[in-house]
């Protein structure tokens, strides 16, 4: 029998020997290795899913349970293998007491009752077919989310899209990174970065802009900072409005007004242009000017013209950044050899967020920092896996899979003929709409009960995210989802769960398995470790369940299986098969070999011994090369350095985008600006981190930052409560006094569930006209002394009663 | 009770001053060393998460310590303890602003 103390020492010498062996250091302690058995039964591949870095890890698992996580010392994401603690907590939310384990269906008097899987999907069949028939098809909406597997996000995508014949599909990726799709298929001509993480650690300059790294992607900022460290030569820019730990690593801090940055952009491609930085070679060659939609061509000349009034002085009128700081950035940036740009929601969740992403593309361009070691111009993503489960399986309301639009009648007609549409879809139309459908605002605003008449989509299938609170101007929305017949998919009770009319209990990622795919184009697999809890069913089963329920049983091919594995590979292998004549194309990462893959495996990747791709682009590098007709491109055959093949003349576009917007302007009444964010310790809505004890303590509460100076003129000292108002709402929150932030620029964190300090209730609801990506990230604001500090340190969470006792003010 | 397996990365000129920092805490043992590429493996042991976190700032206040990187957590005990029931958030409702962040 193995003692208490013994089997400590077990646990301890395993996992001390992994990270010895992470280190490259020899286990010193004979016999360390083999002790691994006593720490658990079996490790298990998978993925992190607390943020969009993609950390590959081991659950561990002991008598049927999750007991410990490791890192991969194999991994491409995190090197080494190493974790944050956030990662670590995974098993807090898996194992927490308020898990959803039996449906939900709403009843006459508005309360929630326990119901069987038959008695909630037949009623969930019984309304959509009622709707589709009375109010068309369209009138049916899925809406779903970055952290659904690949398998899913394509099986609702495929349902709807080919077997209702609607385009009524969208998620919240629209949120966070539409912006970046748009700019990367404007500038490039194809979504998704060129490069990957490993060019951290080849670049000269790393260029951090629109993005607190250091709390929003922890892991990767660990890799930065470390690569600083060792290589102080390298040149590190953080282009915020606050001061964050981010920029604890930066050689230079560019501060800006939120929402100003085009300007600064503009300005250093002025700058460098002028003192004859630019690569003549790569403009010549790889570039294209243009203007407006970057459908009329300008020249070189006329850019340069455009972009004159963007003075370092100009540009410091306009953001508040140093004009030095612009001169600095700027030769830094274009003499590095090497520059990496790396952004999130800073630049995205903007009323110019497709702008703003173009001008860093075109300061890439007009350096040629692209296609080589370290340069590249690279969107970090939000969620585990909006790229490879939205972007790339073109769940969205204008996409099919590959990512390519919906309304593209070429690339229609061959997803229409490999999902035989015309055999399957239950829509009298046989086709898939050529017409796209609305994106998530227009969506919701468009939800609402039977009986009114000025709301056309009746029903919503919500899927892993948490649209009432994190929907901007929430208030719009709340009695939309109230009133339709509104189907919620989750682990834990949400405020979206609170509207809903049913609520499906799902299984969390370790419970069930499948793909997903980080910022870096890499899909990797988790393997189902563990049973969920109760009732609880995968996502990918309920939209079996679904499919067959509406007749098109034979058209989900895997809505006939029940070991989840099993529908999981048949999954991936229809959505691959798909999308193999794409440069999306995943079809050499076979499920046995992502089985066996301890790095995943990067796309392009278009049969079996291709190692998976690196660089995009690039002629030696690039599998598209080989043969660009199968790809339906056209790459002359002497391309030597980079050819966008998205492109119809293979060159980058360069846009002329000035700096003015559509953003919310401070005025007398609202005289300050607001921005929202991430905190290290939360997670998006905090339906997860907020019940972790140690992230929930670490961050109990929303706050408002404000600058030391505006305080005192507003006589508000540390911890008072302050009313932080727009012309949509307002919430009461505690001031955090901080000489971090600009004057006039306040920040509040997003993650808060409590009705007084739900910031979307505040924010603006402008969306960007490219990308209808809404503006998270500008709102004018009054803010006024509302009393003494109080505490409100709550963690608060809606829990199982909250369901039937929605308090939203 | 969690195990956090983790590499404390350091300064090698002051090797001697970082183990014996490690050796001051009670709830910490070292495993593994390559004191001339400045690494040292730790387990740390404590009640939570938080502890083990707390522990890692620590260690972060000597200028010597470059970084402490966790690499794998065993939580079999508090799993046992969640799912008996036996194991509640331990929250301190008394202290906002423990945590200056950002300042």
């Amino acid at each position: 029998m193995i003692t208490d103390i013994t089997r400590r020492n077990f646990i301890k010498a395993a996992l001390a020997a992994g990270a010895a062996a992470a280190a490259g250091i020899a286990p010193e302690k004979a016999g360390a290795q083999e002790t691994a058995g006593a720490a658990v039964d079996n490790w298990v591949k998978g993925v992190c899913r607390m943020c969009g870095t993609g950390c590959s890890v081991y659950v561990g698992v002991k008598d049927g349970k999750m007991v410990a996580m490791k890192g991969n010392v194999d991994s491409k994401t995190n090197t080494k293998g190493f974790l944050c603690v956030k990662g670590m907590n995974i098993f807090k939310v898996a194992y927490h007491p308020d898990r959803l384990t039996t449906p939900l269906i709403r009843d006459a008097k508005g309360k929630l009752q326990p119901a069987t899987w038959d008695e909630a999907l037949s009623l969930i069949e019984k309304k959509f077919k009622e709707y589709h028939k009375k109010f068309g098809y369209d009138s049916v909406a899925y809406y779903g989310s970055g952290q659904c597997t690949t398998e899913e996000s394509y099986t609702f995508n495929k349902l709807w899209k080919g077997g209702f014949g609607s385009n009524m599909v969208d998620g919240n990726p629209r949120l966070c990174m539409a912006s970046a799709v748009g700019a990367y298929l404007g500038s490039l001509g194809s979504d998704e970065p060129a490069g990957a993480y490993e060019d951290i650690e080849k670049a000269k300059c790393i260029f951090l802009t629109g993005s607190n790294t250091s709390e929003a992607h922890p892991i990767l900022f660990r890799r930065i900072a470390r690569y600083k460290k060792d290589n102080p030569g390298v040149k590190v820019i953080v282009c915020e409005p606050r001061r964050t730990k981010t920029a604890n690593i930066a050689d230079l801090w560019m501060p800006f007004k939120p929402g100003t940055d085009a300007a600064i952009f503009n300005g250093m491609a002025r700058e460098i242009i002028k003192n004859g930085w630019h690569d003549k070679d790569f403009i010549a060659n790889h570039s294209r000017f243009t203007k407006g939609d970057g459908s009329e061509e300008i020249t070189f000349e006329e850019y340069v013209k455009f972009i004159d009034k963007y003075t370092p002085e100009f540009v410091e009128s306009v953001t508040g950044c140093p004009a030095a700081h612009v001169k600095q950035a700027s030769e830094i940036f274009a003499k590095s050899g090497a520059s990496l740009s790396m952004w999130c929601m800073g630049l995205n969740q903007r009323s110019n967020g497709v702008f703003a992403n173009n001008l860093v593309h075109n300061l890439h361009a007009i350096t040629g920092m692209f296609g080589k070691p370290g340069a590249d111009s690279f969107s970090l993503t939000g969620q585990p896996n909006a790229c490879g489960g939205v972007r790339e399986t073109g769940s969205l309301s204008h996409l099919l899979p590959g990512c390519r639009p919906v309304a593209a009648e070429p690339w229609r007609k061959k997803v229409e003929a490999y999902w035989k549409v015309s055999e399957n879809c239950i829509n009298p139309s046989k086709a898939i709409n050529p017409k796209p459908g609305m994106h998530a605002v227009k969506l919701f605003s468009s939800l609402g009960a039977e009986n009114d008449e000025t709301k056309p989509v009746k029903a919503v299938v919500i899927s892993t995210t948490n649209p009432a609170q994190s929907l901007p101007n929430t208030n719009r929305f709340i009695p939309g989802m109230r009133d339709a017949f509104t189907v919620v998919i989750d682990i834990f009770p949400t405020r979206t769960a609170q509207l809903a009319s049913v609520v499906l209990p799902a299984a969390f990622i370790y419970e069930k398995g499948g793909v997903y795919g980080c910022s870096e184009r890499r899909s990797f697999l988790t393997t189902k470790a563990v049973n969920p809890p109760g009732e609880a069913k995968p996502d990918l089963w309920i939209a079996c369940q679904i499919a067959k329920r509406m007749g098109l049983g034979k058209y989900i091919q895997w809505s006939g299986e029940e070991d989840i594995s099993k529908m999981n590979e048949m999954a991936w292998n229809d959505y691959t098969g798909c999308t193999a004549n794409t440069e999306k194309t995943l079809k050499g990462a076979t499920y046995a070999r992502l089985k066996k893959s301890v790095t995943g495996v990067q796309w392009p990747c278009p049969d079996e011994k291709h190692p998976g791709t690196y660089k995009r682009y690039v002629p030696g590098m690039d599998p598209i090369f080989d043969d660009p007709a199968r790809y339906g491109y056209k790459i002359p055959e002497n391309v030597k350095r980079i050819y966008f093949y998205g492109r119809p003349d293979g060159r980058m576009n360069v846009f002329c985008r000035g700096h003015e917007n559509t953003s919310e302007q401070t005025s007398k009444e609202y005289p300050f600006l607001m921005t929202t964010g991430r905190v290290l310790e939360q997670w998006h809505t905090g339906t997860m981190t907020m019940r972790i004890p140690e992230t929930a303590q670490a961050h109990p509460n929303s706050f408002v930052e404000i600058h030391v100076n505006d305080a005192k003129k507003l006589g508000i000292k540390q911890g008072d409560m302050v009313k932080v108002e727009s012309v949509r709402g307002y919430n009461i929150l505690p001031a955090r006094v901080v000489n971090m932030t600009l004057e006039g620029v306040v920040f509040v964190p997003m993650h808060d569930q409590k009705a007084d300090r739900m910031v979307n209730f505040i924010c603006s609801d402008v969306i960007d006209a490219g990308s209808s990506e809404p503006d998270y990230k500008v709102s004018a604001v009054k803010i006024t002394r509302f009393s003494g500090p109080k505490n409100v340190a709550e963690r608060y969470v809606v829990d199982r009663k909250e369901l039937d006792n929605p308090k939203f003010s | 009770m969690i195990f956090a397996a983790s590499v404390v990365y350091f300064n090698a000129n002051r090797a001697g001053e970082v183990e014996k920092l490690i050796a001051s805490f009670p709830n910490v043992e070292i495993y593994d060393k390559d004191m001339n590429k400045g690494k040292i493996v730790i387990v740390t042991e404590a009640e939570s998460a938080q502890g083990i976190e707390e522990t890692e700032k620590a260690l972060l206040e000597s200028d010597a310590v470059e970084d402490v990187a966790h690499y794998a957590f065993h939580f079999g005990e508090e799993v046992e303890g969640l799912l008996n029931g036996d194991v509640k958030p331990d929250i301190n409702f008394e202290e906002i602003f423990k945590k200056k962040r950002g300042q």
